[in-house]
């Protein structure tokens, strides 16, 4: 595995010309692949690694060159680090830190496929996404799935589709 | 989580002293608040509904301690911090192993997380941190830390307390 392949490098938020689109998975819909709910205990934080708190270098080598690094005596740094603010910075109120990095709130980074799933960021690749979305309703979002798998007893393993309504 | 707030804990420390005035902050009715223990108030829980509701108790000398029992929102931080004031907040859900780092609001402005206020570092600088700790881990650390600063922890005597029962109207 490269370097750049890793999730500290985020591919560019810069249009190449040469995206493609993703393939992810759960939406019933689609009739796409289901979701599956890996273990918990370790499954969502291993899924939250890929894209949150950690290091990240963007734009390697370009103008844009940009680094959000975590110090050593400060590891709590990572926690207002995410793909959301390099992604959608506009999401994020300023002022910003010195390091460019938006302090973070209202907003929350969340991702789909859910972090509770197989699916999710870590075996992703890049085939998942995130948006900066209010923390309240990310929240709210988590007790929904929780509910969720607690009335229909969806256990690790277990596999399911998502419906999404407005 | 106990004392039957699992699956989810969402509070917030608040820099005021008078839970009316708290009450009074986040527009709530005085005629629809409601005097009532922790039992009482955990009738209320319910983390999928919609209407904010929450109560309101007495911390310690000049801050109080809004646990909130249901809502699709979280009370805001902004509108309790005003005039100086300040706000500690904690979400935590337990099924999808999902917390949010302290929120931290001053004075009517969100400085992101605690960890990025300087002011607050000799109060978490000892705790031990690694990236694959247990969201429940983080919970009890920040509950840690807000005890700390605000000199008083969630103990017995909060759970036999009485308080304000709320419901927060919708902004609009």
């Amino acid at each position: 595995m490269s370097p750049q392949s890793t999730p500290s490098y985020p591919p560019t938020r810069n249009p190449l010309g040469n995206e493609q689109n993703k393939n992810i998975p759960g939406n019933w819909l689609a009739k796409s692949d289901p979701l599956t709910r890996g273990k918990p205990g370790v499954i969502n934080t291993e899924n939250r690694l890929h894209f949150s708190r950690i290091e990240m270098h963007m734009d390697v080598g370009t103008p844009q060159e940009k680094h959000l690094l975590i110090p050593p005596e400060r590891p709590r740094h990572a926690f207002s680090i995410n793909y959301c603010k390099y992604y959608m910075p506009q999401k994020y109120p300023a002022p910003f830190r010195a390091d460019g990095l938006p302090p973070g709130g209202p907003n929350s980074c969340d991702e789909y496929p859910f972090a509770a799933t197989l699916e999710g960021a870590k075996a992703a690749k890049v085939h998942f996404s995130v948006r900066a979305v209010n923390a309240a309703h990310n929240s709210l979002q988590g007790r929904m799935l929780e509910t969720f798998f607690t009335d229909f007893r969806a256990g690790e393993g277990n596999r399911f589709w998502v419906l999404t309504e407005d | 989580m106990a004392h039957g707030l699992h699956p989810w804990f969402a509070a917030q420390w608040v820099g005021i002293e008078d839970g009316n005035e708290v009450a009074q902050r986040l527009r709530v009715p005085v005629e629809t608040m409601e005097t009532c223990d922790f039992q009482t108030a955990m009738e209320s829980y319910a983390p999928t509904s919609e209407t904010l509701r929450v109560w309101i108790t007495s911390h310690v000398p000049g801050w109080s301690h809004v646990l909130v029992l249901s809502g699709w929102t979280m009370p805001s931080a902004e509108v309790l911090s005003r005039g100086g004031r300040r706000v500690f907040e904690i979400a935590y859900t337990s099924g999808v192993e999902e917390i949010e780092p302290m929120g931290y609001t001053h004075d009517g402005v969100s400085a992101g997380d605690i960890f990025q206020a300087d002011e607050y570092h000799d109060y978490w600088a000892d705790l031990p941190y690694d990236d694959m700790m247990p969201p429940a881990d983080e919970l009890e650390q920040y509950l840690v830390i807000v005890g700390r600063i605000t000199e008083r922890f969630l103990d017995r005597d909060w759970f036999s307390a009485h308080g304000l029962l709320c419901t927060i109207p919708d902004p609009g």
